[in-house]
C-alpha cells in the first residue's frame, strides 16, 4: 500500500537544519494496521505527511497504492488525497462554523469527476450513526466532547471509503477511556479491510497495532511485526 | 470545485466573519457610492448640456466666413439645395435639415390673455422642415404649411378657412370688422386684411430653453410693482397666438415690399427650435424671404443640420464638412468644447472614486492576509481533504468577489440615495434656466461599471493573499 524508498527530508529553516527523515525505506501492505512510534522529533509526523502527499519536499521515492506521488501534479495529488486517503488528526481539525454533518461532508466540496460513493449525505449519516453520534449530526462541533469530535473526524476520513487511513496522534487529546474506544474503532475498521497507519507515542496504541515501526532521529530503528 | 460548492463554502465563510467582511466592505461602499454619485451627476449634467443646450447628435453647418479681425464677412460656399445634397452624401450622415432665418425685420405683439398686458418684441425666427419634428409633437399635423397649395382629393380635408374646390383647398373670402375684431372665418382661421381671405395662423415651435429662460429669468426681470409676470407651463402656452408684423420692426423695415400682418400660433416645443425666437415651417420662410429679400434670400439657407447616425462618427463628419468648404456653427463648436470639458470632469471624478476604491482594496488585501494567517491550519485541512491550490485560491477570491458584489451593490444604493437627496434639496432651490427635474442620470453602464469595478478591485486586493494561501504547503499549514 505504501512504499518509501530511501526517503530523506531536511527542514530548510536554520533552526531545524537537521534531517527529519534519513534514507528511510519502509513498506506497508494493504490491510495492515501499523503504529509508528518514536520520541518527539523522530520524524513520525513527517513520515505521515510524506506518505499522505501533504509534503512533497523530500528526496527518494514514495508510492501509495502503486502510485508514485512525486509524479502527480498538484491537482492530481489533491484528487488522490480526496479519494484514496483519510486523515485523522490529534486536534480533530473540525470547522466550528459547520455542523457535524457538514464537517463530515466537507470532502465532497473538492471532488472532481464522479462521486466515489453514490449518496455522500446518506453515507455521512450512516457513518455518524455507526460511530454513535448520529444524534449530533446537526450540532456544531463546539457542543461535542473530545471523543465525539474525534469520531466526527473519523467519519469524515471514511466518507469516500478510502484505501488508507493516516492518523496523527488520534488519541493524544483524549482521556484513557475515550482513547481506548477510538483505538477499538480503528481495530474494527482495520478488520473491515482498511489500511490504518497511526502515528503515536502511546504504548496502548502501539500494542493494539499488528505492526510497530519505531523511528529515531529520522531513521528506522525497529520494525516489529506482531504474530498473527 | 463546482460553482455551487464554491458559493456554499464562500457563504459559510462570509457568515462566520461578518464583522471582518463588513468592515472591509465599507471602503468599497464609500468608493463606489462616490463613483455612482459623481458619474451620475456628470451624466445628468451632460444630458442637460449636450442634450438640451448643445446637441451632440447633430452637426450644424454654416457658410464659411472671412474674419477680418474686426468683422466677419461672408464669402464661403453658399448653403443651398446643392450644398445640402453634397452634405447628405457624407458617410454617417443620417439626414440633412436646412434651416432658413427671416431675412427681414419682424416684430410681434399680443399676449394680453397670457400676460395681462400687450407685449411687444423684436422677433427672431427661422424655418425648418416639418418632418424634422413630426415625432416630437403630440399633433404633428399642426406644424405644417397651411399657406401653400393644399390638395383635397376626397373633398373633406381642408384646414379651417378653406373650402375644397376642384381638388384644391381654396381660401375663403372674408370681411374683417376693425371695431369688433370679429371675422367670419371659421375655427382657428382669421381674416387677413391684406388678402381679404381666411388665413390659418402660422404654426410655430419654441425651444424648451425659451420657456425655461422666461420662467427662470425674464418673468422676474419683466415684473414690476404694478405687474407681476406669471410663471408659465408648457400646457398654458400651447395654442398661444401672437400677431407678427413681417417686414417691419423696431430696428428697421424691408424696402422691397409692404409689411404684412400675420398671426402665429404656438403648437409645440422642440429642442430643434431656435433657442430664442420661434421656428416655423420652412416653406413660410422661403415665401416671406422671397417677398422681402428676393430669390437669393429664398434659396439660401443660413445653416444645414446634419443628423449623425452615431456620435462616434462626429469627428470624421466634421472633418469632411470642413474639407467641403463649410464651417461649423458656434453651437456645434460649443458642443464639442462642452463635451470635452464634461469628459475631463467625468474622468477626474472616476479617478477620485477609483483611488478611494483602490485604497479600500489595499485594506481588503491586509484583511485577507490576516484571515489567511488565522485560517492557516484550516487551509491545511482543506488541502488534506482534497482541495487543490486552485481550490484554495478560488475560495479566497470568491470571498473577495462577495465583498465586491455586496460592497458594489450597497455603494450603488448609497450613491443613488445621495443623488435622490441632492435632487430633493435642489428641487427646493429657486428655479433657474435649464434647471432639470433631476441633476443625475444613471445609464446602465454606470451600474455595470460600478459593480464590475467593485468586484475587480476586491479581487485585485485579494489576489496576492489568495496566491499566498494557495502556495502554502499543507503539511506546514497543518503544523500551525
Amino acid at each position: 500500500m505504501i512504499r518509501l524508498n530511501n526517503v530523506s527530508k531536511r527542514y530548510r529553516s536554520a533552526a531545524q537544519g537537521e534531517f527529519a527523515l534519513r534514507e528511510l525505506s519502509v513498506s506497508i501492505e494493504e490491510g495492515e494496521m501499523v503504529a509508528v512510534v518514536g520520541t518527539s522529533g523522530s520524524g513520525k509526523t513527517t513520515l505521515l505527511n510524506i506518505a499522505g502527499g501533504l509534503d512533497r519536499d523530500f528526496t527518494g521515492e514514495v508510492a501509495v497504492g502503486g502510485q508514485p506521488l512525486a509524479r502527480l501534479s498538484d491537482r492530481a495529488l489533491s484528487d488522490f488525497r480526496n479519494r484514496t486517503i483519510g486523515f485523522v488528526f490529534q486536534h480533530f481539525s473540525l470547522l466550528d462554523h459547520l455542523s457535524t454533518l457538514e464537517n463530515v461532508l466537507l470532502p465532497t466540496a473538492f471532488i472532481r469527476g464522479g462521486l466515489p460513493v453514490p449518496d455522500p449525505r446518506g453515507r455521512a449519516r450512516e457513518l455518524l450513526d455507526r460511530l454513535g453520534i448520529g444524534h449530533k449530526a446537526d450540532e456544531r462541533p463546539t457542543s461535542l466532547s473530545g471523543g465525539q469530535k474525534q469520531r466526527v473526524a473519523i467519519a469524515r476520513a471514511l466518507l469516500f471509503k478510502p484505501r488508507l487511513l493516516l492518523c496523527d496522534e488520534p488519541t493524544g487529546s483524549l482521556d484513557t477511556t475515550t482513547g481506548q474506544q477510538i483505538i477499538e474503532t480503528f481495530q474494527s475498521l482495520n478488520a473491515e479491510g482498511y489500511t490504518v497507519v497511526i502515528i503515536t507515542h502511546e504504548a496502548r496504541v502501539s500494542t493494539a497495532a499488528r505492526r510497530v515501526i519505531q523511528l529515531e532521529d529520522g531513521r528506522l530503528v525497529d520494525d516489529g511485526r506482531a504474530a498473527s | 470545485m463546482t460553482l455551487t460548492r464554491l458559493v456554499a463554502l464562500v457563504g459559510q465563510n462570509v457568515s462566520r466573519s461578518k464583522k471582518n467582511f463588513f468592515m472591509s466592505a465599507i471602503g468599497i461602499v464609500v468608493g463606489i457610492s462616490t463613483f455612482v454619485f459623481f458619474i451620475g451627476l456628470s451624466e445628468g449634467i451632460k444630458d442637460v448640456v449636450l442634450g438640451r443646450i448643445f446637441l451632440v447628435d447633430q452637426v450644424e453647418v454654416v457658410q464659411k466666413k472671412l474674419d477680418t479681425g474686426f468683422m466677419q464677412l461672408g464669402g464661403g460656399r453658399t448653403l443651398d439645395d446643392a450644398a445640402a445634397s453634397d452634405l447628405a452624401s457624407i458617410p454617417g450622415v443620417k439626414s440633412v435639415s436646412p434651416k432658413m432665418k427671416f431675412a427681414f425685420p419682424t416684430r410681434g405683439y399680443g399676449g394680453e390673455n397670457l400676460f395681462g398686458k400687450t407685449i411687444w418684441a423684436e422677433i427672431i425666427a427661422d424655418g425648418i422642415q416639418p418632418a424634422l419634428v413630426e415625432n416630437e409633437l403630440e399633433k404633428p399635423g399642426e406644424f405644417a404649411d397651411f399657406d401653400g397649395e393644399i390638395p383635397c382629393p376626397t373633398g373633406n380635408e381642408c384646414p379651417d378657412g378653406r373650402q375644397c374646390q376642384a381638388g384644391q383647398c381654396i381660401k375663403q373670402a372674408c370681411t374683417y370688422d376693425e371695431k369688433t375684431w370679429l371675422t367670419d372665418c371659421p375655427g382657428l382661421s382669421y381674416c387677413a386684411e391684406d388678402t381679404g381671405a381666411c388665413e390659418m395662423p402660422i404654426p410655430a415651435l419654441a425651444s424648451n430653453q425659451l420657456l425655461e429662460l422666461y420662467n427662470g429669468s425674464l418673468a422676474t426681470a419683466l415684473s414690476n410693482s404694478k405687474t407681476r409676470m406669471p410663471k408659465l407651463s408648457k400646457a398654458a402656452v400651447l395654442g398661444f397666438q401672437l400677431n407678427l408684423t413681417l417686414g417691419k420692426s423696431f430696428l428697421g423695415r424691408a424696402d422691397k415690399a409692404r409689411p404684412l400682418t400675420r398671426r402665429v400660433r404656438l403648437v409645440g416645443f422642440s429642442d430643434k427650435a431656435i433657442s430664442v425666437g420661434i421656428t416655423i415651417p420652412i416653406a413660410y420662410v422661403q415665401r416671406f424671404n422671397d417677398r422681402f429679400g428676393g430669390a437669393e434670400a429664398a434659396s439660401t439657407y443660413h445653416s444645414i443640420v446634419l443628423r449623425v447616425a452615431d456620435q462616434t462618427l462626429v469627428p470624421s463628419i466634421v472633418a469632411q464638412v470642413r474639407e467641403r468648404g463649410f464651417e461649423l456653427a458656434d453651437s456645434t463648436e460649443n458642443a464639442e468644447r462642452a463635451a470635452d470639458i464634461i469628459k475631463t470632469v467625468q474622468s477626474v471624478f472616476a479617478l477620485v472614486s477609483f483611488i478611494i476604491v483602490g485604497i479600500a482594496a489595499i485594506n481588503i488585501s491586509q484583511m485577507f492576509f490576516m484571515l489567511i494567517l488565522q485560517r492557516r491550519r484550516e487551509i491545511g485541512l482543506l488541502r488534506a481533504l482534497g482541495a487543490s491550490r486552485w481550490d484554495v485560491r478560488l475560495l479566497f477570491l470568491g470571498e473577495a468577489a462577495f465583498i465586491g458584489l455586496f460592497g458594489g451593490a450597497a455603494g450603488i444604493g448609497a450613491g443613488i440615495g445621495a443623488a435622490r437627496l441632492a435632487d430633493y434639496v435642489a428641487a427646493r432651490l429657486p428655479d433657474f434656466p435649464f434647471k432639470p427635474e433631476s441633476f443625475f442620470a444613471f445609464p446602465t453602464w454606470v451600474w455595470l461599471a460600478a459593480l464590475a469595478g467593485s468586484i475587480f478591485f476586491c479581487l485585485f486586493g485579494a489576489f496576492f493573499p489568495a496566491n499566498a494561501a494557495a502556495r502554502q504547503e499543507p503539511a506546514a499549514a497543518l503544523t500551525q
